[in-house]
């Protein structure tokens, strides 16, 4: 994967970059707006991550201007402004997520990937969702695995839902928070391990091979087994 | 604080003095217009009065001949008739024939009105008046004059000019004394105002503009001054939680961060990772409280943004109980809500994070064995909506529920827990960004922790009244 980094705190671009090359990705890393809008406006990246507030244009502009010259590369801004009306001014820019710093490399990482992948397979179409031998009716909202169907409550069914559109792909907690429950903020208590702990007994539970996995220090994956 | 002449100073003062002077101008070309109309509606009457009475008197020449005439003359010059008149007949040569003149005046010598003056004696005084008169030639040569002296217009000016000296006398006191005690007031008004305001500056920040009552313009500024104040007030109070939280509670976890670095740096390197996965978890903790003294330092200096909305509590309410059920469940506690549709505009994130904190709280301190929390969301009366958190477990005493109130920081002590309590200082900023109250009571046993919101809509037709 080709990942723009955009950021004009050396070390952070540095952490950033490190990181993401160690996980096997390319990245080129820009300082400046200008700079790295040029790289942008040039193209071939599957993602571009990008700071808000940037020498000479700033990360918002920088998006705005990407769009009008109709290029569609998933951008995730990366932002210290966490309030709820910077957070819209950000995707209203033409941003497709924000992430607040600091922020854990796992999430960046996860959140880089959804974005990656999710122009390869477009969400909507199918009406059928299927991992291994567990399937997702999206029509009737019920779920079956090996043949008998699994009873979910409405939330659990969101849940696996977000879960079977990102297989074998990391899912953090705050990700499901902001997709399920469209909560833009942590509460104090990990209520999300338990609602996952959940779902894991009722699809899990009684069969051999498990589907939902835990993924230490980063969050949850749904997998098909080998 | 006082100082001398601080009065003519201030602008009520100069204004009612102006005013005074421009009142006075005014009532002064009034009387003078009033003084010259009236007398010339003298000088014309007198002059139509001598006219006709120098008709009458040669009628009785005609009838009666100089005999007649003197008789009506002695008649009218008798010591009772009125003492303002002037009569004079002459014969032909200019001798006196009758009349209370003693000669024929030298300005009356042609027929016409003419004025001259006499000295008159009045018991032992003598005064100078001025005659207006009119001579009058009679058949055969005889002249008459009939004339009126000016003591009737004398009276009349200076009646006149002593009426118009006191009325000028009472309207300056009157403007003067009116404009002094409004200045007083106003001043003494001001005063206050910004006696309050040194007050502030010098550091009591409990100090308020009075406001009157009245509902004037003064109360108007004093009440949107204190308006002010009080968002200032609630800003440093929130600065003040934000200051005393990050000595306390993010310090806390940065020194264990720092101390198992450092720790790790000088014991064999087989702990190190270890101690970084430990320091690491400190740090998030730290970031964590940083983010929520963040929420609550912007939820208390905001300001409706982009991100606000018409929501309805209730869903938010049962959301957020759908969130924690899982997790009340594991507890053993009872985890009911009870939720009536309340529309009101407002962030739905920060009031959605308010009852996780709320919740957060109430599953906190409710007993593991039978416990019980209930949220219910009802729409209120006059426009306001509440959501009440209620929770069977230790509670607050009575005494401390108002410092609780006051600082939440010592909420969690209060209830002999652990944490920096920061969860319910969000909650009061968001209830206060949106206009509302957060506030605690009894539950026998527990606590109900309840916000009370205004709606923020236009009333609507069905549900007033």
């Amino acid at each position: 994967m080709r990942v723009l980094i955009i950021e004009d705190d050396t070390q952070t671009a540095r952490f950033l970059s490190d990181g993401l090359r160690e996980c096997g990705h390319t990245c080129d890393v820009f300082n400046t707006g200008t700079e790295g809008l040029a790289a942008g406006l040039a193209g071939g990246y599957d993602v571009i991550v990008i700071d808000r507030m940037l020498p000479q244009i700033d990360g918002l502009s920088v998006i705005r201007t990407l769009r009008a010259e109709g290029h569609v590369t998933p951008v995730l801004v990366l932002s210290g402004l966490a309030q709820v009306d910077d957070r819209v001014a950000g995707l209203r820019a033409g941003g497709d997520d924000y992430l607040t710093k600091p922020f854990a490399f796992s999430e960046l990482l996860a959140r880089i990937d959804a974005l990656a992948r999710r122009g390869t397979a477009p969400e909507g179409e199918a009406t059928k969702l299927t991992i291994a031998d567990l399937e997702l009716d999206l029509l009737a909202r019920t779920a079956r695995r090996g043949g008998t169907e699994v009873p979910l409550l409405p939330r659990e069914y969101r849940i696996l839902e977000y879960f079977m559109r990102r297989p074998g792909r990391v899912v953090t907690r705050t990700m499901l928070l902001e997709g399920v429950w469209d909560y833009n903020f942590d509460p104090q208590t990990n209520v999300i391990d338990v609602h996952v702990s959940r779902l894991r007994q009722k699809i899990d539970k009684g069969f051999d091979v498990p589907l939902l996995h835990t993924v230490r220090g980063a969050g949850y994956m749904l997998k098909a087994p080998g | 604080m006082k100082r001398p002449g601080a009065i003519w100073r201030t602008t009520a003062v100069r204004l009612a003095a102006v005013y005074t002077a421009l009142f006075c101008l005014g009532l002064g070309l009034g009387l003078g217009a009033l003084y010259f109309g009236t007398i010339g509606v003298i000088e014309r009457q007198r002059a139509a009065t001598l006219e006709a009475e120098v008709r009458a008197l040669s009628e009785r020449f005609r009838e009666g001949g100089t005999a007649r005439l003197v008789r009506a003359i002695d008649a009218r010059t008798a010591p009772d008739a009125r003492g303002d008149a002037v009569y004079l007949l002459v014969t032909p040569q200019g001798r006196r024939i009758s009349g209370n003149l003693t000669a024929w005046p030298v300005e009356a010598a042609t027929e016409g009105p003419i004025s001259f003056g006499v000295s008159k004696r009045d018991g032992e005084q003598i005064t100078q008046r001025e005659v207006r008169a009119l001579a009058f030639n009679l058949p055969r040569g005889y002249r008459l004059l009939v004339g009126r002296d000016n003591e009737e217009l004398e009276e009349f000016r200076n009646r006149f000019l002593s009426v118009s000296l006191w009325i000028a006398l009472g309207a300056v006191i009157l403007g003067l004394v009116s404009g002094l005690l409004l200045g007083r007031r106003v001043l003494g008004r001001v005063a206050r105002a910004a006696e309050a305001g040194e007050g502030i500056s010098a550091g009591q920040f409990e100090r308020r503009v009075p406001v009157s009552g009245r509902d004037d313009e003064f109360d108007r500024l004093a009440v949107s001054v204190n308006g002010m104040l009080d968002r200032i007030e609630g800003l440093m109070q929130g600065m003040r939680i934000a200051t005393d939280s990050i000595s306390h509670d993010v310090r806390r976890p940065l020194t264990r961060a720092r101390a198992e670095l450092e720790l790790a740096l000088r014991r064999d390197p087989g702990d190190a990772q270890a101690a970084m996965l430990r320091s690491l978890s400190e740090i998030d903790r730290a970031t964590g409280l940083l983010g929520h003294l963040l929420d609550i330092a912007r939820a208390e200096a905001g300001v409706q943004g982009d991100s606000w909305s018409t929501l309805d509590l209730a869903s938010i309410a049962d959301d957020a109980v759908e969130l924690y059920q899982p997790i009340a469940e594991e507890r053993g506690v009872t985890l009911v809500a009870e939720t009536r549709s309340a529309r009101m505009r407002g962030e739905a994130q920060l009031l959605a994070q308010a009852l996780t904190n709320l919740l957060d709280n109430a599953l906190k301190y409710a007993p593991a064995a039978d416990g019980r929390v209930a949220v219910d969301v009802r729409p209120g009366v006059d426009g306001q909506v509440s959501v009440s958190v209620r929770d069977n477990g230790p509670g607050i005493p009575e005494k401390q529920r108002d410092a609780v109130t006051e600082r939440f920081v010592r909420l969690d002590a209060a209830r002999g827990g652990e944490g920096s309590g920061l969860g319910l200082s969000l909650v009061r900023a968001v209830a206060r960004l949106h206009g509302g109250t957060l506030a605690f009571g009894d539950n026998m046993p527990g606590v109900v922790a309840r916000m009370t919101l205004p709606t923020g809509l236009p009333a609507t037709g069905s549900h007033a009244k």
